[in-house]
């Protein structure tokens, strides 16, 4: 798995410009934001979308029937630890970037808190160094909003969003103090970047591990009570509307969060939120085991949370669905409970929990599931793009909607294991990736179309994420 | 019965009959610590690893009569919980000591789920002799033990638990054994130290009232209270906690007259129990020790694979 890293970092970028030319023909268009939904051809030529209509003549391109397939605006995670630069031996920035294809992300927003922070301009400019070297996926930092993430002084905002950061966040260290987060808050406004908040009232949670309830005190775990995200929220949303800046509530996993994000709407702050996949499937209960596969924070709640976060991603009340996706080494997650760190990976699970757990069990529509993992993440941190233009380099996912496969962390591109749903049986599978018209992962027949593409390149000795998976 | 497991790290997932089974099989046991010879070849040729990864007199003594009582060999490991920063300590040093050819372990440890984590890393019989808060099932077992001695039937027998249930496995064993075996269980304790939903765990009645309790029970367990629980933001004092919660002379006078007088050890007198009610007629912490040897002989027994209890007897008599 290590080439994957090593792909990532050093893969010459001419290499793997592949350009995808096919034509993908009955394949369904889902588009919030498009005028072509519904059973269509899309050609796609040189990774421009060259057309997207009913019939289409190949011209000459490898045309590939995707009947029961769809073909969705490349995800977009806005929720990811890529560990570098300083923890490259649980996730690279190329390797990260590679799992996020894989999972159908054509972009994702990497968080600040690396061991080497992401708190000045030269750290955002390694991050885009490391990612145009990439696979493809477009990465863009999230710096913090104090140096160092220790919730003091505050970082030169308007410098880092000129290098490219999308928005600032202490995620995971949490501003304790409520008048940093007020200064910071006005700062960010005045640099119009949306401030993203791990809302926690860090004493409350003390050495905590687990959703303090009743399997915490089956278990004998230190508990984090659902009070310590809603006191968290209440205060930063009660910031929020002080200062008027853009605020977007990380990872909500309480019933009582998701309310104080609605009324927080209602009364018309500027305010979004996102959940996880892990929060709208599992529960606290998961722990008995003691499996550490299942220790992030927020913990996992109970079941009458993942009913409330379910019905708030239905009802739009959660704008954003986004992983969180944090690696650790098995040397580092796997041992006492209590002693190993919070966080799971999810780039590569993602869309298959979300189909399963908003899709088929929920019925919601595949529209809606776009909105809320292409269009609403890049809505939120100002990008453009979550849609399907013609004339535009393709930017998308091609999903077999029915293919089942099983969960096997150990065939992940991400150089980490801890991963909350091995062996589950999902059904959704991503069969090609494009990202900003470069393909960056494919398989099976896509696959060897594109190893048609690049027969007339020469070899192609970086390309690892092309390898057909049987 | 026979007795299918191959470890033992908790009663909570054990049945009413896998806790009557032990129980059943530590009286035989009973009885041969009060031979003039007491010890049978049940383990003979089996090693047993103490690995206590906390500090430990009673429990890791105990074990170590009742493997020895059994003729199996022991060796000893103790190792305090700072030098233990990583599961990889963990399980390397218990993969080492396997690698001797271990057959079961006994584990102490301060993380809960260490017990089961253990148990899924290793191929040796694993016996949890308490892990952080989770639970400590021998001491459980042998505290079952001694009120069965007591009461022979536990259906309606009405038992307080007293103290820091948030912060003890010796609670939460007891309360899963008592509840599967039908007694009726009042926790007793300051409001700081009642873990979350407690309630659920099928206890009759969670107070803060020590006094009630005492009037209307037949046993009351005392736990230790951890000193540093002051310090910790939970409790204001010593002296206030001995004068709510404090199981004293006054309050037994309240209590009824053969009430049984527990307590796992070791004691903080003077705080949580009063030096001459755990000196006193109504106390049995000392038989809940040499219980516990007996207790922890029919664990190792059975988790090893012992014959089932009806046909022990006659095995036992054998090597008289």
């Amino acid at each position: 798995m290590n080439q994957h890293g090593t792909n990532g970092r050093h893969g010459g970028t001419s290499e793997l410009d592949l350009r995808p030319t096919m034509l993908l023909r009955n394949v369904r268009v889902v588009d919030p934001d498009g005028s072509e939904n519904g059973n269509r051809d899309l050609l796609l030529r040189d990774g421009v979308i060259e057309a997207i209509g009913v019939r289409l003549d190949a011209g000459g391109a490898p045309s590939i029937d995707l009947e029961g397939c769809a073909v969705l605006p490349g995800l977009f995670d806005m929720h990811v630890h890529l560990r570098e630069p300083g923890g490259e031996d649980a996730e690279t920035i190329g390797s990260g970037a590679l799992a996020a294809a894989r999972g159908g992300f054509t972009g994702l927003a990497c968080m600040p808190n690396s061991k080497v922070r992401i708190d000045q301009r030269a750290v955002i400019d390694l991050v885009l160094n490391r990612a145009r070297e990439g696979c493809g996926t477009a990465v863009h930092p999230i710096a913090g909003v104090t140096v160092n993430l220790d919730g003091q002084q505050l970082t030169e905002m308007m410098e880092l969003k000129e290098a490219g950061a999308v928005a600032v966040s202490d995620d995971g260290f949490p501003v304790d103090s409520s008048e940093v987060m007020r200064r910071g808050m006005e700062y960010a406004r005045m640099c119009g970047l949306p401030v993203l908040g791990h809302c926690e009232d860090r004493a409350l949670k003390g050495k905590g591990v687990m959703h303090e309830g009743y399997w915490s005190t089956v278990l004998g775990l230190r508990g984090i009570p659902a009070a310590c995200e809603e006191i968290g929220i209440a205060r930063d949303l009660a910031l929020a509307a002080l200062t008027g800046v853009r605020f977007h509530v990380c990872h909500v996993s309480t019933r009582r969060g998701v309310d104080l994000v609605r009324q927080a709407k209602q009364r018309g702050l500027a305010v979004t939120a996102e959940t996880a996949p892990h929060y709208l499937t599992l529960t606290d209960e998961c722990l008995r085991t003691y499996d550490s596969s299942f220790k992030m924070n927020p913990p996992l709640r109970t079941w009458e949370d993942v009913q409330a976060l379910r019905a708030a991603v239905l009802d739009g009340t959660i704008d954003a669905i986004a992983t969180d996706h944090a690696p650790h080494t098995p040397l580092a997650k796997d041992g006492e409970l209590d002693l190993a760190p919070f966080g799971v990976i999810g780039l590569e699970t993602s869309l298959g929990v979300s189909l399963k757990a908003l899709v088929h069990e929920e019925g919601m529509s595949l529209e809606d599931l776009v909105r809320r993992m292409a269009v609403a993440p890049r809505r939120i941190l100002g990008l453009p793009g979550g849609s399907l233009r013609i004339g535009e380099p393709a930017d998308l996912c091609v999903v077999s909607l029915d293919e089942e496969w099983t969960v096997d962390p150990s065939h992940f591109a991400s150089l980490s294991r801890n991963c909350p749903f091995a062996g589950w049986k999902l059904r959704g599978k991503v069969l090609l990736t494009v990202a900003n018209g470069r393909t960056t992962h494919a398989t099976g027949e896509l696959a060897s179309s594109a190893d048609s593409d690049r027969a007339g390149r020469g070899s192609l000795q970086g390309d690892v994420n092309m390898v057909s998976r049987s | 019965m026979t007795f299918r497991r191959q470890h033992l790290l908790g009663l909570e997932d054990l049945s009413r009959n896998e806790i009557l089974h032990i129980l059943d099989t530590a009286r035989s046991f009973r009885q041969v610590l009060e031979r003039p010879v007491k010890k049978v070849p049940s383990l003979r040729g089996v090693t047993v690893c103490l690995a206590f990864y906390e500090a430990s007199t009673r429990t890791r003594l105990s074990f170590e009569l009742a493997a020895k009582r059994l003729s199996a060999d022991t060796m000893n490991f103790s190792s305090s919980g700072s030098s233990v920063q990583k599961g990889e300590t963990l399980l390397d040093t218990i993969k080492n000591i396997q690698a001797m050819k271990v057959d079961m372990v006994v584990i102490r440890h301060s993380s809960s789920g260490a017990a089961h984590y253990l148990s899924r890393n290793v191929d040796a019989h694993v016996i949890n002799a308490g892990d952080g808060f989770h639970e400590h099932p021998t001491q459980g077992l042998l505290d079952l033990y001694t009120m069965r001695d007591r009461f022979g039937n536990l259906d309606g027998v009405r038992v307080a638990i007293v103290g820091d249930i948030a912060h003890s496995r010796v609670a939460r064993s007891n309360i899963w054994g008592l509840v599967k075996l039908g007694a009726e269980v009042t926790l007793v304790g300051p409001q700081t130290l009642m873990p979350a939903e407690i309630a659920k765990t099928g206890v009759k009645r969670v107070t803060n009232c020590l006094e009630e309790a005492l009037e209307t029970c037949q046993v009351v367990n005392v736990l230790r209270l951890q000193l540093e629980r002051m310090t910790s933001g939970y409790l204001p004092s010593l002296r206030e906690y001995a004068r709510i919660f404090g199981v004293d002379t006054r309050r037994m006078e309240k209590a009824a007259d053969k009430i049984m007088v527990m307590h796992p050890g070791p004691m903080n007198r003077g705080v949580e129990i009063d030096p001459a009610v755990a000196d006193g007629p109504n106390s049995v912490i000392l038989d809940q020790v040499t219980n516990g040897v007996a207790v922890r002989m029919a664990v190792l027994f059975l988790v090893w694979g012992g014959a089932p209890a009806s046909e022990m007897g006659s095995e036992i008599a054998l090597h008289k």
